[in-house]
């Protein structure tokens, strides 16, 4: 329970820095995918079952505020979760490289799977462009942004919830 | 303890592997109802009103006051500069919208006899507040604060100083969802005012990184197309009210069946910095059946 809401909590905000604070910023054209690091951190932190429902809801409020095929985004978020759940076993609170190659993995399936589903079946097909202009640009900004928001939800796990492994 | 004492149950949880299949083919099914039957969510549009743009409303308004005091700070002094330069305009353009004003009074006279009423300074027309920009990188839409409460309807035309944004595809209580001209999906049917040629106008994200969206389908016939001409929104067109001014033209090309002419438009409207925009409150197909 406490679980559950301490995770709706966290989607609202970061669905609000991501869609409100960073387009306002104006750093760059581009914006990070900051939801995706949610959803792939709660599923390597919490497990299969918190990744699958995180990336589920996230995935609906973007599929609502986004576009008119509804359920793309929720599909999408919600099976990240879950495979990221599937790495709960290797994950330990001092690790540090699994979460990065987690995170920057699932925001390169994210990216390429919206440009093959909504740009590349559109016969949009100068791929090199996009992914140097669109994809490699977010995974980086978004990678960055995930060194300020991994420390907040590893504070969260291993002292909130009191994870035993903390110390291991 | 005897075998036969029960031991207390476990709670019950469906296993996550039949959480993942229940779900996806909610998503799946989802898809297929508004992707091929083409059945709004309204319902589901109601998560977004009391959770999300509340709190989107609040950041924006603050960020826009930071924005504003630093913006102001900044501009004091070219501020007077420009001021001095505006009022020696001022004195030339009273002098022109004198004469204007009396050729606006000639046209009204001809429009009346002629019974066409079209210009869209006449639409009903109300303002609202960007609150949430776009969620990723691959889309143009964005999100205001007036929805189906304050009488927002999905294919009501959106403008922002003189130039057509685009349009709302989707409709909360309290937010509409804009799909701007901009949008790698977005087409809209156009005329170039000067010579009433049709030409259909696509967003395209590859090309917006230089401030350009394309246009195609311009007839090989059209010659007095020129770079520069203005382009509005076309009569034909079933969502856009017609006559909104979209851009200029500013390169022109061939296309290789000597059959149409392609190119780029520059928007009228600078899409970097929206913060308030104008909805028309009146949608095309109700002007039609007038």
């Amino acid at each position: 329970m406490k679980r559950a809401i301490i995770n709706i909590v966290l989607i609202i905000i970061l669905f609000i820095l991501q869609t409100t604070v960073f387009p306002m910023l104006r750093i760059t054209r581009i914006i990070p995918n900051v939801l995706i690091i949610l959803v792939s951190c709660a599923g390597f932190m919490q497990g299969e079952r918190e990744g699958l429902f995180v990336g589920f809801i996230c995935g609906l409020l973007l599929d609502i505020t986004t576009f008119d095929v509804f359920g793309f985004f929720t599909l999408l978020y919600m099976v990240i979760g879950y495979l990221n759940g599937l790495f709960h076993n290797l994950f330990y609170l001092k690790d540090l490289k699994i979460p990065a190659i987690l995170i920057m993995t699932s925001d390169v399936v994210c990216c390429f799977t919206t440009y093959i589903v909504l740009f590349l079946l559109r016969s949009r097909f100068d791929i090199i462009y996009y992914f140097t202009n669109i994809i490699l640009p977010e995974i980086v900004f978004t990678l960055l942004v995930a060194i300020f928001i991994y420390p907040v939800l590893w504070v969260i796990e291993a002292y909130v919830f009191k994870k035993k492994n903390a110390e291991s | 303890m005897s075998p036969l004492v029960k031991k207390p149950q476990e709670k019950f949880k469906l296993p996550t592997k039949y959480w993942l299949m229940i779900l996806s083919g909610v998503s799946v099914i989802l898809m297929l109802l508004t992707f091929v039957f083409e059945i709004p969510l309204s319902p589901l549009n109601e998560i977004v009103s009391f959770t999300i743009v509340p709190l989107q409303k609040g950041v924006s308004i603050v960020g826009e006051n930071l924005y504003t005091k630093k913006e102001l700070m900044k501009q004091v002094n070219d501020l007077v500069n420009e001021n001095n330069e505006l009022l020696k305009q001022v004195n030339d353009l009273t002098r022109e919208n004198n004469e204007l004003q009396q050729e606006k009074y000639e046209l009204n006279s001809l429009r009346k006899l002629l019974e066409l009423d079209e210009s869209y300074s006449d639409y009903p027309k109300t303002g609202a507040r960007v609150i949430s920009g776009s969620t990723n990188n691959w889309f143009s839409t964005f999100i205001i604060d007036k929805g189906s409460n304050q009488g927002m309807k999905v294919g009501m035309n959106v403008l922002a100083g003189g130039g057509l944004v685009g349009r709302i595809t989707e409709v909360g209580s309290n937010w509409s969802r804009v799909l701007s001209i901009i949008d790698d999906t977005s087409n809209i049917s156009c005329m170039v005012l000067t010579t009433h040629d049709h030409l259909m106008v696509s967003g395209n994200l590859a090309t917006m990184e230089n401030g350009y969206i394309t246009f195609n389908q311009l007839s090989e016939n059209a010659k007095d197309v020129e770079v520069g001409d203005k382009v509005v929104t076309s009569n034909i067109s079933d969502v856009y009210l017609s006559g909104i001014q979209v851009g200029n033209i500013s390169y022109m090309e061939h296309d290789s069946n000597h059959l149409s002419i392609s190119g780029y438009i520059s928007p009228s409207v600078n899409f970097e910095h929206i913060s308030e925009v104008l909805v028309i409150t009146k949608l095309k197909s109700d002007i039609n059946q007038q």
